[in-house]
């Protein structure tokens, strides 16, 4: 109860003092602030109430001098009017206590019992009582009045009975009934009998489920006027009883116009259907031949007036001209309705006219076109007349769904009422009282201070009405601007209330300032000196201030396939990036979709939107969430780009948020559109000027009768001749003399051939000698002027000096003559797009014809795609494409297909080509068909692959074979080893024994060399070292010091500039070993055998030089064959012709080479390379 | 010298040539052949079924070839020391081989039980060279 913070007021009203001061003792031991009055009488007690009403409860005794019982309290009770009352009586007087209630007191108290606690607790049990019956009461007054002064007929039916229970003014005067008629009624009794059945079954639904749909029923008014009305309904409890509360607007006005246009409608038709169209034949002059006799009710002529008149004289001017132009299409088709047009009346009226008209020509029985017209003036005006009462109801229709509010000015409360609130502004339906901060809170910060200040102005003047416009925040977090109308409703001169309507203008107010924006942007746009970018800036700006959050994009469609970002300062320059230059398409974003489609594309969710499929991520990465896109257009619908507004936030459009982008984009089209002409317009006068700049034509005047030709002085300045006054004489040996030798017949006969056949023009274009000797080309134009008899007397011309042009196009021939006859096939695309479907061909030389059986016609305007299959490699297309998209020249090898079907391998070049001011314009590409090429390689590599595996093959049969070879070989050696050590007498075994002993050993020799170079071709890790060649060198030549003796070999080494190499060691010593060898072996007798070793540094090998002066090799002979496998190439002992081929399989394993200088009878040089090893790690290894 | 040999090659010869090289150089006391690993571990088995005595008359060294049918020197070895290494544990093995493949040498490493690896002949030189390991 902490409503009472203010003193309370309590009056006494007892003659007794002794009681008074209990009472008195008894509130004063409460904490309860108050102040006691304190009256005896009831006299009194009026004269108190009279001066001062504000008590807030009054304790009275039932006995006064001057009243008791039952009368005092009914007297006290009405003077008392809201403030409580509690009786205090005696125990005597218990039973009239609780009678007093009845009667309306608060409550009663027992003398006898009376309290300190007790009476502070009726107080204010009392005080409160009565405040919550105040607001109760004050609520019932506020729905009343809702409900009778509301301007729409209403009223509270009993379920159960239907009769009315209440109904409010508006339905007292609506259906004439009064409301004590009313009351007597039931529902039934205002309705027709035709619809009582359904309405019962309406009621029963009512019944079971408690409501039912809202629904236009037909009621009867008391004067038997029947109405149209809409019944919107509500269950509620009105004095305890289930009942209705019933809303009906009549809508009959409305149905009726509807009504009315469905009748003429079908009295039109019903017309069409008796015939009562005028019909006519009309003639292939385009006269009247036949008119039909009821033209005289509708066009107020006789048939006799018409006939043979020309039908195109009764249309109306501004019709005449499409008409023609729709009956121009008719030859096409046998009967068309042309669209309404006007028919002079004979009183010179204008009827409107709807005609069929039916091609009967060829019909022999009718010979000519037959019209069906129809009078449909009527059915225009009624259209017409619809549309403005329709208008009209639309208007009321917008003013009822205002939001209605109600303030009370004293409290500062609000009230809301109806569904206007919600419907406007989305707020749920709150029936109860709102601060009226409440209002300030939602307006528009901006808009705060106006608002509040209009209606503190219009209070301070006393005016009865407060009208003023902001912007409204709705529950969806956006304003809406708002017109709010407001009544001031004054008691004693002072205001107590404000009852408002708002309505909702945001429409108008976009409209408002769109054509503020379009005003000032034609402003702009009409300036000279504004740029197009700044005027298209300043409209993204409005409008990105007018729609709150949105970033604007104007993009610019080029050549009709890519679109090109123009404007738009918010659209993040890495989006702008990523969009720009892409083709449009089915499925593009919005505003590719959009230029592509033709129509406006709304995508309120960007991330689930199909059309974004591929471009989301790019979307989303900028963080742009929706896009609007409305295509821009010319004048003539051509579609020249499109307008979007992006969003950070997923977001659907407002209507009049759309129709707001669109004329934003209709202005930029007319911007764009103005823009284009006006360049135009500039370029066709710089045209001009260098036309007039350019006319450094050289101008001459022949007179053919005085033989002589006059210049003016392009003569000097384009040709260098200075001639006297310009002039020559004998222009025969002139012309001679300046024209070029092989074009000087054509000249003449030209001029013959114009002269005889009296022609006015003669051009011919020829050389022209310049006065340094050099010829010029030059198109000469001339005018013949001829005497009466048509003879010629004089010519008029002007050379124009051509040389650059000619030379061009020679230079085009010539380039045009190579590719058109190179073998190479030749391609010329366009340079873009690079996208689907990819650029066209603008030209293709024969050779292409001849490489890929497609002639030019087939695939000029087709992307060179379709020559690309299956077996074109994917990556290698990707290549190109990253190669064309950066406009780089192009080299690859792809497979291609005839237009058999047949694969071939291309080389293929791509380069671009600029134009003379370095744009890109086209590609140009050449292909070479490297097909047998391609084939051998892809042979050799199967070879290859061929050969590795029966290679793997062979070497584990080696394996094997080479054990079987050596195991036997092994037991022989082992044998002849016991053998040694047996005594043989016999001489003849001995020597057969020592011949098994050789044979077997050098049987022996030969599988270990085998095996030997079976091992070293198999292996792959080979252990390899820094080796000391002198050291080595030493190594070997001990190893066959005995030979080195007996062959008396004198062997120098200088290792000095490569003294070590990395090498496997066993391998250098078997090289060694094995070259030392064959010097010994292959020495010439007749000289003593000189061995001269050394080795040098080359860029990535150590060299090795072994030269000997033995009897050489015939290198002619057997260079192929030196180093091959058993090659001997002399008849020595002890060679089994492997040596060399082991060397060489020993170098080349570890990456080297050798090779050999000979000559027969003087020796032989090795030249061995060891390849050079900066592995350290190897080294060390 | 050698108490017992035991000579394992699928080659009648070469298993003659070893017995005539080993007796030259009195190398072994006895020498017992098979002709394959399967043969081997035949014998072996039989070994172990005999009285301790005979059993302890095992041989010490293998002359071991690797390539012989049925059962190759490198599945008898694998089974050897899976099976009788631990009854007979003093025997040692050389192997005797003609094989070329490098492979093979570089197996022979993984075995401790392989002290030597011969390419064939075997000489009396190499039989000396034996008896010092």
């Amino acid at each position: 109860m902490s409503v009472f913070t203010k003193q309370l007021n309590i009056l006494v009203v007892e003659d007794n003092p002794g009681d008074f001061f209990l009472i008195e003792e008894y509130l004063s031991d409460d904490v309860l602030l108050h102040n006691i009055f304190h009256v005896r009488t009831l006299t009194e007690l009026k004269t108190k109430l009279l001066t001062d009403p504000t008590f807030d409860i009054i304790l009275l005794d039932l006995s006064l001098p001057d009243g008791s019982g039952e009368t005092l309290v009914k007297e006290v009770l009405g003077v008392a009017q809201d403030i409580p009352v509690v009786v205090l009586t005696g125990y005597a007087d218990k039973d009239f206590g609780i009678k007093s209630l009845s009667l309306g007191v608060a409550d009663y108290l027992l003398k006898d019992e009376l309290s300190a606690s007790l009476l502070t607790k009726t107080t204010l049990y009392s005080i409160e009582r009565r405040r919550i019956n105040g607001v109760l009461q004050e609520s019932e007054k506020r729905y009343k009045e809702l409900f009778h002064f509301n301007p729409v007929p209403m009223w509270v039916y009993e379920v159960s009975s239907l009769q009315f229970l209440d109904v409010n003014q508006a339905a007292v005067a609506h259906y004439g009934y009064s409301k004590e008629e009313f009351l007597k009624m039931t529902i039934l009794d205002i309705r027709p009998k035709e619809s009582l059945p359904e309405l019962k079954k309406t009621i029963d639904t009512i019944k079971t489920q408690g409501s039912s749909p809202k629904r236009i029923w037909r009621h009867l008014k008391k004067n038997g006027e029947l109405i149209y009305v809409e019944i919107e309904g509500d269950m509620f409890e009105y004095s305890g009883k289930k009942a209705r509360l019933i809303l009906a607007n009549d809508i009959t006005e409305k149905l009726e116009v509807e009504n009315a246009l469905k009748q003429s409608e079908q009295r039109f038709r019903a017309l069409v259907q008796d015939g009562a169209d005028l019909m006519t034949i009309i003639g292939r002059d385009g006269k009247f031949r036949y008119v039909s006799p009821n033209h005289e009710t509708i066009v107020g002529y006789r048939p006799i007036d018409l006939l043979y008149t020309k039908v195109v004289d009764f249309i109306h001017e501004e019709d005449k001209q499409w008409m023609l132009l729709a009956v121009s299409s008719f030859k096409l088709r046998k009967s068309i309705t042309v669209q309404p047009y006007r028919f002079r009346h004979a009183n010179g009226s204008w009827i409107w006219l709807e005609t069929t008209i039916t091609n009967l020509l060829n019909d022999p029985a009718i010979k000519g076109i037959v019209s069906n017209s129809r009078d449909i003036s009527k059915r225009l005006e009624a259209e017409k007349q619809l549309k403005q009462t329709n208008e009209r109801y639309e208007a009321v229709a917008q003013a009822t769904s205002d939001a209605i509010w109600d303030c009370d000015l004293r409290t500062k409360k609000t009230f809301i009422a109806g569904n206007g609130y919600k419907k406007l502004f989305g707020y749920p339906y709150v029936n109860e009282y709102l601060d009226m901060d409440f209002w300030e809170q939602h307006l528009h910060p901006e808009d705060r201070d106006k608002a509040m200040k209009a209606l503190g102005e219009s209070l301070a003047e006393a005016r009865s009405q407060c009208s003023s416009e902001y912007r409204f925040l709705k529950a969806d977090g956006d304003y809406a601007h708002v017109h709010d109308r407001a009544f001031i409703i004054y008691e004693n001169k002072q205001p107590v209330r404000v009852l408002g309507a708002m309505q909702d203008i945001t429409t108008r107010k976009y409209q408002e300032s769109i054509l503020e924006i379009e005003k000032e942007i034609y402003a702009y746009n009409a300036t000279a000196g504004v740029p197009l970018d700044f005027i298209l800036e300043k409209l993204i700006h409005d409008i990105e201030t007018l729609i709150p959050n949105s970033l604007c994009s104007i993009v610019k469609l080029k050549d009709g396939k890519t679109l090109h970002h123009i404007a738009g300062n918010s659209i993040p320059v890495k989006y702008i990036m990523a969009i720009d230059g892409m083709t449009i398409g089915p499925q593009v974003g919005s505003c590719g979709t959009a230029m592509y489609m033709g129509k406006s594309v709304i995508v309120t969710d960007i991330e689930n939107d199909p059309l974004w499929k591929d471009y989301k991520i790019v979307a989303t990465t900028n963080n742009l969430y929706a896009c609007w896109s409305i295509p821009i257009r010319k004048g003539d619908g051509e579609i020249i780009g499109s307008f979007a507004t992006y969003y950070h936030t997923k977001k659907s459009p407002k209507p009049y948020e759309i129709s707001f982008i669109e004329r934003a984009a209709n202005l930029v089209g007319v911007l764009l559109e103005n823009k284009e002409a006006s360049e135009k317009v500039k370029q066709s006068k710089e045209r001009y000027d260098i036309v007039m700049k350019a006319t450094s034509d050289t101008i001459w005047d022949l007179d053919i009768i005085k033989n002589r030709i006059t210049y003016n002085k392009g003569i000097h300045k384009v040709f260098g001749y200075n001639l006297d006054h310009m002039e020559v004489e004998n222009v025969q040996n002139w012309w001679k003399q300046c024209i070029h030798p092989e074009d000087l017949k054509k000249v003449t006969d030209t001029l013959n051939d114009v002269f005889e056949e009296r022609k006015s023009i003669i051009q011919v274009e020829y050389r022209f000698k310049c006065a340094d000797g050099t010829y010029k080309y030059v198109l000469d134009r001339g005018f013949i002027i001829a005497d009466n008899d048509h003879n010629p007397v004089r010519i008029i011309g002007a050379m124009q000096d051509i040389s650059r042009r000619k030379e061009e196009e020679n230079r085009l021939r010539l380039l045009e003559s190579v590719i058109t006859n190179a073998t190479d096939a030749v391609l010329i695309t366009e340079a873009e797009p690079l996208n689907e479907p990819g650029p066209a061909i603008v030209y293709v030389n024969d050779a292409f014809t001849k490489m890929t059986g497609y002639t030019r016609d087939e695939v000029i305007g087709k992307s060179p795609r379709f020559l690309q299959g299956k077996n074109t490699s994917r990556a290698d297309l990707d290549r190109l494409k990253t190669a064309l998209t950066n406009w780089e020249s192009c080299e690859l090898e792809l497979v291609n297909y005839k237009k058999n079907g047949e694969e071939f391998w291309i080389n293929l070049s791509v380069a671009p080509m600029a134009d003379n001011i370095g744009i890109y314009t086209h590609w140009i590409a050449i292909q070479r068909d490297i097909t047998e090429r391609k084939n051998r390689e892809i042979e050799r590599e199967q070879l290859i692959k061929e050969l590795n595996n029966s290679n793997e093959d062979l070497r584990h049969f080696s394996y094997i074979t080479s054990h079987n070879f050596k195991a036997p070989l092994s037991n022989l050696i082992g044998f002849l080893n016991l053998i040694d050590e047996i005594p043989i007498e016999n001489p003849v075994l001995t020597q057969i024994i020592q011949g098994f002993k050789t044979s077997t050993h050098l049987l022996n020799d030969t599988i270990n060399d085998l095996i030997k170079i079976l091992v070293i071709r198999d292996s792959d890790s080979i252990a390899l070292h820094n080796i000391s060649f002198a050291k080595m060198m030493q190594q070997v030549i001990t190893q066959v010091q005995n030979l080195v003796n007996e062959s008396d070999a004198e062997i120098k080494t200088n290792f000095r500039s490569a003294p070590s190499v990395v090498f496997n060691e066993t391998y250098l010593e078997s090289i060694l070993l094995n070259l030392l060898t064959n010097a010994i072996k292959y020495r010439a007798y007749d000289r003593p055998l000189k061995i001269n070793i050394t080795t040098k540094h080359e860029t990535e090998y150590v060299v090795l030089f072994f030269e000997d002066n033995g009897i050489g090799v015939d290198l002619e002979r057997h260079r192929e064959k030196i180093f091959g496998l058993y090659q001997k190439f002399h008849d020595r002992p002890n060679s089994k012709g492997m040596g060399l081929y082991l060397i060489k399989s020993q170098l080349e394993t570890l990456g080297g080479n050798i090779d050999v200088e000979s000559t027969v009878d003087v020796g032989t040089r090795f030249i061995l390379k060891f390849k050079l090893r900066n592995d350290k790690k190897t080294i060390l290894h | 010298m050698i108490k017992k040999l035991f000579c394992i090659d699928d080659d009648p010869t070469t298993l003659m040539l070893i017995k005539m090289v080993t007796e030259k150089a009195s190398f072994a006391k006895e020498v017992v052949t098979a002709s394959n690993g399967r043969e081997a571990l035949d014998y072996y088995q039989n070994l172990a079924a005999q009285p301790a005595e005979q059993k302890a008359n095992y041989p010490q060294l293998i002359f071991l070839d690797l390539n012989m049918p049925f059962m190759n020197g490198w599945e008898f070895l694998d089974e050897f020391v899976r099976d009788w290494y631990q009854l007979f544990p003093d025997t040692k093995v050389v192997i005797l081989s003609s094989s070329a493949n490098p492979v093979d040498k570089e197996k022979a490493k993984q075995y401790p039980i392989i002290i030597g690896y011969i390419s064939k002949p075997i000489t009396a030189d190499l039989l000396k060279m034996l008896v010092k390991k």
